[in-house]
């Protein structure tokens, strides 16, 4: 019989993080859960529809059971398990989303998004700068321009220039 | 006539005629693209539609689904490498026929096969649609709570191998749907004193974080920048008529089953291609050349998983009930136009029940136009650089977040959904059933507390109602059939 530690495309990194989502899920569940007790309206309990806290209960009581169903066994993963650099390139692609959306409400969606475009792909292991740069002047245009005139979907502004 | 002329020119316009065109090829492209698939597909196009009217977007839309569900095969004819799920089987006959040279016949069979399926299935969608409508006009909050717990079976279809995770990941898509004022008595739940949470977290952001967020955070973990692009070329040439008479009957069967299995929830285009493969393969007079490039097999398959679009639609459209995370997104799509799917769609908005089956048929002439006069081009966008495509991709993800309400808290919702579905995909817990779940749950509330008022808490009361019952029959035979077989296959 297989297992994950003998099993190369099930590697015990996914066991583990299998593990770690369903207790981290399980953490939730008991902090949301503890909500369930807070004060509700009257109108709320003389419904006969029994509250508001009435069906999240009984889904947090399936999540409970589902999730010490996991920690218990773990079901191997078909998704392959990234490298360390991989998972570096990962966290740091992450970071940079997050740094895109501050850049967004900072500087506006044209110059954060120029920016983004630009680096991601220089941070991701693409080294043709001059290709980067035209392309990602030319996408991040395109869509500034259909959303802005065509779609009058008013995208976030930069604070120093007027109109974008 | 006054409604089919209205219908016409509805679809007629300018713009409508250039979302369909242009949501066909972004679909095909997307489809072409390996891993990318229809839910990432239409949630790039999500933002261009906000400010559109109904039926442009809804061009744009299933101008994309209909497009990512055929493009896959462009990639599975020549590369080996499926597109999308749903093209999978096509590699198996497809790829034989590229190696002996007839890549070019062989997207002319998948073209028109494609083609064929997807207008089949409009034809059920218009029959099947409207009659299911009529028929759940009659439904009371009873039926429907019935028909949400009925449609959560197929969380347990997506989750195939994986069944407590599938189940886990879909109630906490149950759960998330709760966070905000409660339907019924308007009290706020889970919002920890936040005035944002109190409007609750839209689907939007949650699929943009799940599927596209997670799935470009995943490709940059597995990227490889120094490998080489592919430089595939090939044409597209139409297999003759003689070829196609003694395949009229696989065609048929194909689309068949596709709408079958494609109006099931949990079910989807990757399931209808392969059981319609296998039923060729069973059933084909050319039996033995399977595996060595027999067309029958790709004019099932792709006959079926084409017809799985429109059959799709049926319960998602008759009842606001999706069967999967494409049908989700578009429900998502729908009520963002301010339109509700339901019964009372049929009745109230019969033009844009139309004007969808219009542009479906519409869509599938263009789509068999595309592929003939774009195969070779498509092929070029697989020598895109994947971390330029990562890079776009995320960008529009975002405003896709971000432009539902023009808020961004939805953005950082989506990339919260974005690391969790890193997370749960490297743990074996799916995340289309977290969308299914989110979808279902504010309608299977609302109707089992309603219903409760109705029967003044009496919950047996709801095994008394016939069509009710029947439901809860059938989702209870649905989840315990494979512990059935199991137990079969064991003893």
């Amino acid at each position: 019989m297989k297992t994950h530690d003998t099993d190369p495309t099930h590697p015990p990194g996914g066991r583990a993080i299998a593990i770690g989502v369903a207790l981290a899920i399980l953490a939730l569940a008991a902090l949301l859960f503890s909500q369930t007790f807070a004060e509700i309206s009257a109108f709320a309990r003389a419904s006969q529809g029994r509250g508001p806290f009435f069906y999240p209960r009984f889904i947090l009581a399936a999540v409970a059971l589902l999730g010490l169903l996991m920690v218990l066994r773990p079901v191997p993963t078909d998704e392959p398990m990234p490298s360390g650099a991989g998972l570096r390139r990962a966290t740091g692609l992450v970071l940079a989303v997050a740094v895109y959306a501050l850049g967004l409400s900072l500087a506006g969606f044209l110059i954060s998004s120029l920016l983004f475009a630009c680096l991601a792909p220089l941070f991701l292991g693409y080294r043709r700068l001059a290709v980067t740069a035209l392309v990602a002047a030319v996408f991040c245009l395109s869509v500034w321009y259909l959303f802005e005139n065509a779609f009058l979907i008013i995208l976030p502004r930069s604070p120093w220039f007027d109109g974008f | 006539m006054e409604l089919i002329l209205g219908t016409l020119g509805e679809i007629a316009t300018p713009l409508a005629l250039l979302c369909m065109v242009a949501g066909t090829v972004v679909g095909v492209l997307v489809g072409v693209l390996p891993g990318l698939g229809s839910v990432v597909g239409l949630t790039m196009v999500l933002p261009f539609t906000f400010s559109m009217p109904q039926v442009p977007a809804l061009a744009l839309m299933l101008g994309v689904y209909c497009g990512s569900v055929y493009g896959g095969s462009i990639t599975a004819i020549i590369l080996n490498t499926p597109g999308t799920p749903q093209s999978a089987a096509t590699a198996m006959e497809g790829f034989p026929m590229a190696r002996r040279g007839d890549a070019d016949i062989a997207i002319g069979w998948v073209t028109a096969a494609s083609t064929l399926g997807g207008l089949f299935s409009v034809l059920v969608l218009m029959l099947a649609g409207s009659w299911l409508a009529a028929f759940s006009l009659n439904f009371t909050p009873i039926e429907y709570f019935a028909l949400g717990v009925f449609a959560l079976t197929c969380i347990a279809g997506v989750s195939a191998g994986a069944m407590v995770p599938g189940l886990l990941s879909g109630a906490c898509g149950l759960l998330v749907a709760t966070i905000g004022a409660d339907p019924v008595t308007g009290d706020l739940r889970f919002t920890f004193d936040s005035f944002e949470l109190s409007a609750g977290i839209t689907l939007i952001p949650v699929i943009v974080g799940l599927f596209a967020y997670s799935e470009m955070f995943l490709r940059a973990a597995r990227i490889d920048p120094s490998a080489a692009r592919e430089k595939n070329r090939v044409g597209f040439r139409l297999p003759p008529l003689k070829e196609w008479r003694s395949r009229l009957g696989m065609l048929a069967r194909g689309s068949v089953i596709g709408c079958f299995v494609g109006a099931l929830p949990g079910t989807g285009a990757a399931t209808a291609a392969f059981i319609a493969y296998s039923e060729a393969r069973r059933t084909s007079k050319r039996r033995d050349n399977f595996g060595k490039g027999e067309p029958d097999g790709l004019v099932a398959c792709e006959s079926a998983n084409n017809a799985v679009t429109g059959s799709a639609l049926v319960p998602t459209l008759a009842l606001g009930v999706p069967g999967d995370p494409v049908t989700a997104v578009m429900l998502g799509a729908l009520i963002i136009q301010g339109v509700t799917p339901g019964p009372q769609l049929f009745t109230q908005n019969i033009e844009l029940v139309y004007a969808i089956f219009a542009l479906l048929i519409v869509i599938n002439l263009i789509m068999f136009a595309t592929g003939a006069l774009g195969a070779p081009l498509f092929t070029q966008v697989l020598r895109i650089p994947e971390p330029l495509l990562i890079a776009m991709v995320l960008i529009v993800s975002t405003l896709g977040a971000y432009g539902v309400r023009g808020n961004m808290l939805d953005v950082w919702i989506a990339l919260g959904a974005g690391v969790a579905g890193v997370f749960m995909r490297l743990a074996g817990m799916p995340v289309a059933p977290f969308v299914i779940g989110m979808v279902l749950s504010p309608m299977i509330e609302q109707s089992l507390r309603q219903g409760l008022v109705l029967t003044r808490g009496n919950f047996l009361a709801f095994f008394e109602r016939p069509i009710a019952l029947v439901l809860f029959l059938v989702t209870a035979g649905m989840l315990l059939w494979p512990l059935f077989r199991r137990w079969r296959t064991r003893g």
